[in-house]
């Protein structure tokens, strides 16, 4: 008798408290991040928080740790229990079953910050807020044919082999470099860490010498081990620098004098308008397929333009 | 089928010399190849960025090697680069300008230091409550590496840290020789102990049957929670010599590190079991991935090949190690 008693009380609470759920307006929305811990995304998350708590909304960010199934468990906890979804991909790549899910579960989303504009038509996404990722390759091919406008010779220390930003700046440098004489000498990954970019430096220095004309960094974090690489070498401002990114490393190298330029990007605007735009969704406004987050090269002359992290 | 004594011999010695010296060689096959097809690998420039670039990572192995020895395994010492990283440029940062450079680098290289010995008692201390082996090693050092990776993203909130200190102590612990010296000089310290002294044949013993070990009245505990201490330790300085050279730190610095350097130790020789192995194998094994990773860029080969070759480096390492115990098996047996 006593186990009826415990069990219809038991189901009378999860009856109820569901039942009262239900009846609350959902004003909680959940951002699954593949890249959580990244510096980049230290600026991005605050951003992004304040700004939901300004529009009156609750934002939960999960830690997506770079991997799609565990991103892919995340949009199935919003849809389960979210207003909308923030979905920071670690990749183009592996995304089809995440937005595939979202789409058939008919939650408001959006994803941010690194999704190729082919990749939104293919994979019926409706609505990406963040840069058109090849342009940080057309602004760095800018600054780098201002360097060198008789053609020279480039390296350049890459992120992730394969990523999808990796291979969207590599098409644009294919692009606009096409029928100059700039030609890249060597191209390696250094998984965004400061200390494989120093030794991928120190061998690019042993293989090329005084053939090195520009160097390009695909990120600010990288930026820190090249310096360190030329400074030891004694080249440090000798080679100028191109890079992508805007955290405080590449603002003080361009004030230096050791970086050229740098395609910015800022996490801040990024996060509150990925924020706003989801919430524009759930309140059912109509949104852009592409809300595009600028991206414009910074050099010594325009860097207190723009906002550094 | 059974093989004329002549050949038998022949093999047999060819199978001893491979036995023994097969790191050796192969780090010598691996310096010849690439000093022929690139002229530039052989220069002295070169070799110094090849040891001085192995110098951090080896630091880190070498205390990988006292704890595999005891057959554990140690997965925190990434995530205590980490922490000690952004502890000692932080440190640095707020304390480190001007005169006052030399000092903060001193209290910044204690502090590290004394968190990382912490972090490996912790460990050591853990898995002797649960009188973890191997596979305990793994499941507890692979929860502290969390803990720790949280600790160093809280202090910093995820932010890379540039460095704006003075030069002085910290910026010179990785100029010119230093870090090699540095190395080295530890190495030869702890080759010394484990080679040499009570303490370390009392790890090889553990490592090699621990039960026996603790029966003969050997302080197992002690010595476990004592070698893990030392790996921490071994990490801190590992980060000291990093954020040196990159003059900034991330709470992401030693991501991969735990992997890179129980790969450096195993190709050295060092059994992944415990028991065999020891520093001079260790420095083979950092010095063929070092000599290999800056062969390969040097010869300008794609990176996805060179993932490729160092994965090769690494299964052949444990294949040797295996086929090495399955002889030693039957040699004893007979």
């Amino acid at each position: 008798m006593k186990k009826v008693v415990v069990l219809v009380l038991a189901l009378t609470t999860i009856v109820g408290t569901s039942f009262a759920q239900g009846t609350k307006p959902l004003k909680k929305i959940i951002l699954s991040n593949a890249y959580y811990t990244a510096p980049y995304c230290a600026a991005f998350n605050p951003a992004a928080i304040a700004k939901a708590k300004e529009l009156g909304y609750d934002l939960q960010i999960l830690d997506g740790e770079g991997n799609q199934q565990k991103q892919l468990e995340q949009a199935r906890l919003a849809i389960a229990e979210a207003a909308g979804f923030i979905y920071f991909p670690a990749d183009v790549a592996g995304s089809v079953p995440i937005v595939e899910a979202l789409n058939k579960a008919k939650l408001p989303y959006v994803i941010v910050n690194n999704y190729t504009l082919d990749a939104l038509k293919t994979n019926n996404v409706p609505c990406y807020v963040g840069t058109n990722v090849k342009q940080h390759g057309h602004n760095m091919a800018t600054l780098i044919k201002q360097l060198l406008p008789n053609g020279g010779n480039l390296v350049a220390i890459e992120g992730t082999a394969g990523h999808a930003q990796t291979i969207a700046f590599n098409e644009a440098f294919d692009e606009d470099f096409k029928g100059t004489n700039i030609k890249f000498l060597d191209k390696q990954p250094a998984d965004f860490d400061a200390d494989k970019a120093l030794n991928k430096m120190n061998d690019f220095l042993t293989k090329y010498g005084n053939k090195i004309d520009v160097i390009v960094s695909h990120d600010g974090g990288m930026l820190a081990g090249v310096i360190s690489a030329l400074r030891a070498a004694g080249k440090l401002g000798k080679i100028p620098i191109v890079c992508a990114g805007s955290n405080k490393i590449i603002y003080d190298a361009i004030k230096a004098g050791y970086v050229y330029g740098t395609s910015t990007q800022d996490p801040g605007v990024e996060g509150a308008l990925a924020v706003s735009t989801l919430i524009d969704i759930i309140n059912g406004k109509k949104v852009p397929q592409w809300v595009e987050l600028p991206i414009k090269p910074a050099t010594k002359a325009t860097i207190d333009n723009y906002n550094w992290f | 089928m059974s093989l004329k004594p002549g050949i038998h011999n022949f093999r047999t010695k060819i199978i001893k010399i491979l036995r023994s010296q097969g790191v050796l060689i192969g780090l010598v096959l691996i310096i010849i190849v690439a000093s022929i097809l690139e002229r530039s690998f052989l220069t002295a420039s070169n070799l110094l960025n090849i040891l001085r670039q192995a110098s951090a990572l080896g630091i880190l192995c070498l205390g990988v090697t006292f704890v595999m020895m005891t057959g554990g395994m140690d997965l925190s010492v990434g995530s205590t680069v980490s922490l000690c990283a952004v502890v000692a440029v932080s440190m640095m940062n707020k304390y480190g300008q001007g005169t006052a450079s030399n000092s903060a680098a001193l209290l910044a290289i204690l502090t590290v230091l004394a968190i990382a010995f912490f972090i490996g008692v912790t460990n050591g201390f853990l898995i002797v409550l649960f009188n973890g082996r191997l596979g305990e090693t793994f499941i507890i050092t692979y929860g502290m590496q969390i803990v720790v990776a949280a600790l160093a993203l809280l202090f910093t909130g995820g932010q890379f840290i540039a460095g704006t200190f003075g030069t002085g102590l910290y910026q010179w612990m990785s100029s010119g020789f230093v870090p090699i010296i540095l190395f080295l000089s530890l190495a030869m310290i702890m080759h010394i102990v484990l080679a040499y002294t009570p303490f370390g044949r009392q790890i090889s013993f553990i490592g090699a049957n621990m039960d026996c070990a603790r029966m003969s009245g050997i302080k197992v505990s002690g010595i476990r929670i004592l070698v893990y201490g030392i790996c921490g330790m071994c990490a801190a300085l590992t980060s000291i010599i990093v954020t040196s050279r990159v003059y900034s730190a991330s709470p992401l610095q030693g991501n991969g590190y735990e992997l890179d350097a129980i790969a450096a130790v195993m190709v050295g020789g060092t059994s992944q079991t415990g028991g065999t192995g020891g520093i001079i194998n260790t420095i083979l094994g950092v010095l063929v991935l070092g000599v290999l990773g800056n062969a390969l860029n040097v010869i300008g080969v794609d990176a996805n090949a060179q993932l490729l070759f160092r994965g090769a480096i690494i299964l052949v390492a444990v294949g040797l190690d295996m086929w090495n115990k399955s002889i030693s098996l039957k040699e004893s047996a007979k």
